[in-house]
């Protein structure tokens, strides 16, 4: 990838950030700036030449903020637990009532149980939790049509919880 | 579960999950899952989850409800965060500004603005965090800080802004009877402020009349610019097809983010990524208004039409110069807009003419490639005008081949680029912040090393100005062909000194300089007209004759690529011209093939005057020699040569690429005659000391294009000479 881009994909990434924190509660705990300075040191760490294209760097963003979110939410579970405690245990959660940490959590561990049977869903919930993409957006980037998205998006939450409530990890 | 199975449940899950009543669910599963249990459990699981899925990746935090539902219902006295609602002090397009009392850390009075409702006030908060850090750095005194920015009980977003008391611009100025002189001065000041932020990575996005306040300082004016950032904030949230009616401005909540007068076309038309050009566009528009008292499009167009009507006005229409608007109002608003500037309207209409139109006009190009790059290259073409020095000063050079436009601009944008690396500066230390990997280092060092080359360029263009073409070509020669930034002034710049090269006799330096000078222009200007392919040719010649097969193909491609899906004759044949000069492949004279048919159908159809047609028919000719298709070739060369119209350097040409015609053709007495005339009429072109500054109709590249002919006639023909004399047959 030409040196040149990397300022675009870098704005790109603010772009997602942004995203991101628009939905973050009030006393969040990542300031954007730092989130994008962490994603973006992620992103360029992997081999910048690698994207072919804004699609292939979404998904790339989206995996890199997915990363360190995280691996907050892990740092500061144990912290409030003590250094001993085993990491948080996401069954004891109630999803309906979950903390943003706790839902990064919960959704970070069903998605890498989903990918092996439905990486479609997956992949969307990866893109709209994470990657802070609208549905039109991916709509654009997979050149479906908008609605589809929205299907995909709707069975792809409720796949998630159901895997969560009726089948043992 | 297997693919299938999946994909079939998803599709049960969207049916059941759109129907509203539970009785119809069941209806549908009990039919569709009727051999199937287990899928129809799943789906039950599916439907019953589906509330806690909605809660689980509900985004929007709950708004809590308070006592400050809405703080116009509510009145003043109620407070937002730490500040204390005063009064009302304005009301614009896109919310309310109040006058408001921060209590802590530190008592002070500010100006608090609450955006209306309908856009995504998280979003906007986020969009505003993002700048925030770039915003702080801001230090200027004709800047107004915008201090923070959050969201209401009532979930509308709201920014705080340093308080500025002043009057609107405009107002200020025809108050107390500003002359030109001095609303030139205030703008330049306004100028200046935009050009720090731009310093700093910001672009306000939004500079209009009303978002510059004046107040007189002891007698002297000072300007302020507010709402920075704010734009860039709640702009982005605005998409265009939800706005409703116009009503002179874009209607609040959503729309086009700005005011239509005031909205450059990038703008208009939703880019994403404007620059800071959008805002020398707007600045271009503030000036527009301050001397002639009008805007470039009459408010009153914008009223009740749709808003691609808008969008067509602002990115296709050309507005008055300024003196025409101003000459083109009612006699009575003449001569008030006349006695404001304390003038009368002829003397007005007068110093409107001229320089200020024309600054005002590059200021507001719809292409930001052609506008000044940067607010102080505008500050400095006013400062020009203020200090009675010509803008336009003439150029060194002949005022021929490109036409007008590149000198014009040439000159104008050797001012607008000298501030250009001071911006590139500011806009790395803002990103620095982030750029820390080695990727990053190298994006960096390529955006300073472009800034620099720019800047030397610049600096070659004020030498070119005081016509030190040799200090101007040092500085040009650092620059890499490769690296050429596009732009006017860099093509103005090459130009120049590539034609002092010429005259000077030193044609390999005057390809190279030519090279990088189509380079420049290859991207910038995209109209198809002679004039500008007529600079291939100047280009063609020197790189052909002196640089040699590699850089001639580089350049013939460029070309090919410029001009290939040109449905101009004259261009066409130009193109032909400068791309035939040396043997070319399959692939080439493939692309060249629906010129020379245009060409070819504009001699049939006799489009042209005789001198042109002469060419074309030199132009066919030598591309039928380059295809092979010798029999037609010659057929064009006879038809060229008996043209009435002759001309010294065609004739030579001709005989000469004929002379290759009849060699392959078989003919050597024919071949041998014709080389030899040409050879004659080229030492005759050559013999003469006044080629090197032949202005047309023969030009001096017509001579060089000659000679790169004959080299290779020469090599041609003499190369049979010598496999004859293989076989001991030399001819006597």
């Amino acid at each position: 990838m030409p040196a040149e881009l990397l300022p675009l994909l870098y704005d790109e990434l603010r772009h997602i950030a942004a995203g991101y924190m628009a939905r973050e509660a009030h006393g969040q705990t990542l300031q954007p700036t730092a989130l994008v300075h962490e994603a973006w040191l992620q992103v360029t760490k992997t081999d910048a030449r690698m994207w072919t294209d804004r699609s292939h760097f979404f998904r790339a963003a989206a995996q890199a903020m997915r990363r360190i979110l995280v691996d907050r939410a892990r740092a500061k579970a144990s912290l409030k637990r003590g250094a001993k405690a085993q990491t948080l245990d996401i069954y004891e959660v109630d999803p309906a009532a979950a903390t943003m940490d706790e839902r990064v959590l919960l959704v970070n561990e069903m998605i890498d149980r989903m990918e092996k049977d439905d990486p479609e869903s997956a992949r969307v919930i990866t893109l709209k939790f994470f990657g802070g993409l609208t549905n039109k957006e991916i709509a654009k980037m997979d050149d479906v049509a908008e609605r589809t998205v929205e299907r995909q998006w709707a069975y792809a939450k409720a796949l998630l919880v159901r895997m969560f409530r009726y089948e043992l990890p | 579960m297997s693919n299938r199975d999946s994909s079939v449940e998803k599709l049960l899950f969207a049916a059941a999950s759109s129907l509203g009543e539970a009785k119809e669910r069941w209806e549908l599963l009990d039919y569709a899952c009727r051999d199937d249990e287990e899928m129809r459990r799943r789906i039950e699981e599916l439907l019953e989850v589906q509330t806690v899925a909605d809660t689980l990746f509900e985004f929007e935090p709950e708004v809590q409800s308070g006592p400050m539902e809405d703080v116009e219902e509510e009145g003043m006295g109620a407070h937002i965060g730490r500040y204390r609602l005063i009064t009302r002090i304005g009301a614009g397009g896109c919310g309310t500004v109040y006058l408001a009392q921060q209590e802590e850390p530190v008592r002070r009075k500010v100006a608090l603005k609450i955006i209306k409702l309908g856009m995504d006030t998280k979003a906007v908060i986020a969009r505003f965090g993002l700048e925030r850090q770039a915003l702080a750095q801001m230090d200027h005194p004709s800047i107004a800080r915008v201090l923070e920015a959050g969201a209401t009980a009532s979930g509308r977003p709201y920014f705080v802004m340093e308080l500025v008391e002043g009057e609107r611009i405009t107002d200020f100025c025809d108050e107390n009877r500003f002359s030109i002189r001095q609303r030139l001065e205030l703008f330049v000041q306004v100028c200046y402020a935009i050009q720090h932020a731009h310093q700093k990575g910001i672009i306000h996005r939004d500079i209009k009349a009303s978002n510059i306040l004046v107040r007189s300082s002891d007698g002297v004016p000072v300007p302020k610019v507010i709402d920075f950032g704010i734009a860039k904030a709640t702009g982005e949230d605005l998409s265009m097809e939800t706005t409703g009616v116009l009503n002179g401005h874009i209607t609040g909540t959503a729309g086009m983010a700005g005011t239509p007068s005031y909205m450059s076309p990038e703008q208009a038309r939703g880019d994403a990524d404007v620059d800071t050009r959008c805002d020398v566009y707007s600045l271009g528009v503030l000036l527009y208004e301050l001397v002639s008292g009008r805007t470039p499009f009459d408010p009153k167009r914008f009223v009740g039409v749709s808003i691609e009507e808008v969008r067509r006005t602002i990115q296709e229409e050309q507005p008055k110069p300024p003196s025409a608007a101003f000459k083109s109002a009612a006699l009575e608003e003449r001569a008030k807009i006349a006695e404001a500037r304390g003038a009368n309207s002829t003397t007005l209409a007068k110093l409107l003419a001229g320089d200020l139109d024309w600054i005002v006009m590059r200021a507001m190009e719809k292409e930001p490639l052609r506008r000044y790059d940067t607010a102080t290259g505008l500050a400095m073409d006013v400062k020009r005008v203020l200090w009675d020095q010509p803008v336009l000063a003439r150029p060194p050079g002949r005022g021929y081949l490109l036409g007008k436009w590149v000198r014009r601009n040439k000159l104008i944008f050797v001012g607008g680029c000298i501030a250009f690396f001071g911006l590139f500066a500011g806009l790395g230390i803002s990103t620095l912040m982030y750029l820390k990997e080695r990727e990053a280092r190298l994006a960096e060092a390529g955006l300073l090393q472009k800034a620099e080359y720019r800047e030397q360029i610049a600096h070659a263009a004020v030498e070119i100005k005081y016509e030190d073409f040799e200090g101007a070509d040092k500085l040009l020669a650092q620059v890499p062909i490769e690296q050429t930034p596009s732009s006017l002034e860099a093509a103005g710049a090459f130009q120049a000194v590539a034609e002092w090269h010429v005259r000077a006799g030193r044609l390999p330096q005057a390809a190279s300089r030519f090279t990088a000078m189509i380079r420049a222009l290859s991207s910038v200007d995209t109209s198809d007209l002679p004039s500008v392919s007529m600079s291939l040719l100047e280009v063609a010649a020197p790189v052909a004759y002196s640089g040699g097969a590699g850089p001639y193909e580089e350049f013939r491609q460029l070309a090919i690529r410029r001009f290939d899906m040109t449905a101009n004759a004259a261009v066409a044949e130009e193109t032909l011209k400068a791309c035939l000069l040396m043997p070319a492949d399959e692939k080439t004279l493939k692309s060249l093939a629906p010129l020379a048919a245009i060409v070819e159908q504009a001699i049939e159809a006799k489009e042209g005057n005789d001198f042109w047609n002469a060419w074309a028919l030199f132009a066919v000719s030598l591309f039928y020699y380059r295809t092979g298709e010798y029999p037609e070739a010659a057929r064009f060369a006879e038809q060229c040569l008996a043209n009435s119209n002759q001309n010294e350097v065609r004739t030579a040409s001709m005989l000469i690429v004929y002379a290759m015609i009849e060699e392959r053709l078989g003919d050597s007495t024919k071949a041998r005659a014709a080389l030899i005339e040409g050879r004659a009429g080229a030492e005759i072109g050559f013999s003469r000391d006044d080629w090197t500054t032949l202005n047309g109709p023969v030009y001096w590249f017509d001579w060089i294009n000659t000679l790169v002919l004959l080299d290779e006639a020469e090599r041609v023909i003499d190369s049979k000479v010598e496999d004859l004399s293989w076989f001991g047959q030399h001819p006597s």
